[in-house]
């Protein structure tokens, strides 16, 4: 709904099709578009201040202006612009616009973009130091077993680990010697959810993996481990290395 | 595309239901048929309301929120009456179209009848202009100073490229976006114009 269209639909240089298109489009809004209105206000002050083109002219005194109430709103118009252009010229504000003016405001404009720009970039900046994942310090650490029971079925007796106030937990897995890769993933199940967690290369058959305290609070929880070979192609590591967080 | 003789049919002017004329049954109805929830129907039925309003107002009609109005009661006693109606709000669009050709016709009467006196109507257009600019002082000075500024500076004679420069550095001097400088604008005419309206009537 342009500005164009809108004055357009006005002075009736649209086909009755394109009129009755148009009204459907502006009633089907969720309300009543504000930007009407003002394409209205901006008909009338162009018909007064003589910057219709003279097609557009005739069509605003001949078809726009055939309602008691338009003839209302013009008159009203013209009786403010008339106030508005004697208070230029008696002085009682300062009058037409100079080129000075004119360039000081775009550039007052621009300065106050620049200046949105660089407090902008300095909040991010802020944002970034305050909120960025910082690397964690403190580790606590665990060696885990590859377990193919479900939890609670038997075997092994899962692992208790206790934090104590370390930002993050180091967990060694041991990988079966038939899916010895280049390199490998981790996946931690947690209650709600899957998390993808990166493993550094691996080391005498044990694959670190390092999972931030804050992903972890008391709980019982499983990893699982995929094998990814030179081509890329991933295979997951049957079992589960489950351990709980006290 | 309301327009088809049925319609036409039953809601000619003869036909007319004034507001006070809908029952509270049959208004009661019509909100249930907007939304079986009262408190959904009422507020769709005022938002179906301003729109029509809306519309009224761009078609040129000097009282829209009373044609608002009337669509609407046309609009309930029809669908009262056992009309089939699948879309409620372009229903409500076609009979406000069948009011707006209504009031043309009436008013396309009452313009023949001056015909003759073309030359009485434009001093009475001159004279409208003289009354309404005296009754502006007086709505302009009710205005707070910094008001009448912002009017006075939005409206400064320029043209094309350099008005719209002008209108980007006045709002960005008042902290606002171009087009929430227009409305601000506009909400300020659009309280004079009331102003002057009500000047008129005293």
């Amino acid at each position: 709904m342009t500005e164009e269209r809108i004055i357009a639909y006005l002075l009736e240089e649209l086909s009755e099709a394109e009129r009755e298109r148009w009204e459907e489009e502006a009633f089907d809004a969720d309300e009543w578009p504000a930007e009407i209105a003002l394409a209205e206000e901006t008909l009338i002050d162009a018909y007064l201040r003589g910057e219709l083109a003279p097609a557009q002219r005739e069509n605003f005194e001949q078809k726009y202006l055939s309602t008691p109430a338009r003839e209302e709103k013009l008159v009203t118009a013209r009786a403010l612009l008339r106030h508005l252009d004697e208070r230029q010229k008696t002085g009682a504000v300062e009058g037409k616009i100079s080129w000075a003016e004119s360039w000081r405001g775009f550039w007052k404009g621009w300065r106050l973009s620049f200046a949105a720009l660089a407090l902008i970039a300095l909040s991010v900046g802020l944002w970034w130091r305050l909120n960025a994942p910082q690397k964690p310090q403190t580790f606590a650490s665990v060696q885990l077993a590859l377990s193919s029971e479900t939890r609670g079925t038997g075997g092994a007796e899962t692992p208790k680990v206790k934090l104590n106030g370390a930002d993050a937990l180091r967990v060694a897995l041991p990988v079966p010697a038939n899916y010895a890769a280049p390199g490998y993933h981790a996946e931690l199940q947690t209650a709600t959810e899957a998390v993808k967690l990166a493993a550094a290369a691996p080391q005498n058959g044990l694959v670190k993996i390092v999972i931030p305290a804050a992903r972890i609070p008391r709980g019982q929880y499983a990893l699982q481990l995929h094998a990814i070979d030179a081509n890329g192609k991933e295979t997951r590591i049957p079992g589960n290395y489950y351990f709980d967080i006290e | 595309l309301f327009l088809n003789e049925g319609i036409m049919e039953d809601l000619r002017p003869g036909a007319r239901l004034a507001s006070s004329q809908v029952g509270a049954e049959t208004f009661a109805y019509f909100l249930k048929r907007i939304h079986a929830d009262s408190e959904t129907a009422g507020r769709e039925y005022a938002r179906l309301r301003d729109k029509l309003a809306g519309y009224f107002a761009l078609r040129g009609d000097g009282d829209p929120e009373t044609a608002a109005d009337e669509t609407l009661d046309r609009v309930a006693a029809k669908i009262a009456g056992g009309a089939q109606v699948p879309d409620i709000g372009r229903y409500c669009l076609g009979v406000a179209r069948l009011i707006v050709l209504e009031r043309q016709r009436q008013n396309q009467r009452e313009q023949k009848a001056f015909a003759g006196f073309s030359e009485e109507r434009e001093n009475r257009f001159d004279e409208l202009a003289e009354q309404a600019y005296r009754r502006m002082q007086d709505c302009l000075e009710r205005l707070a100073e910094k008001e009448v500024k912002l009017l006075t500076d939005y409206c400064r004679d320029a043209k094309g490229w350099e008005k719209a420069r002008w209108r980007e550095t006045l709002a960005a001097q008042w902290g606002l976006t171009t087009l929430a400088l227009r409305l601000r604008v506009h909400h300020l005419r659009a309280r004079l114009a009331e102003c002057v309206k009500k000047n008129a009537k005293k």
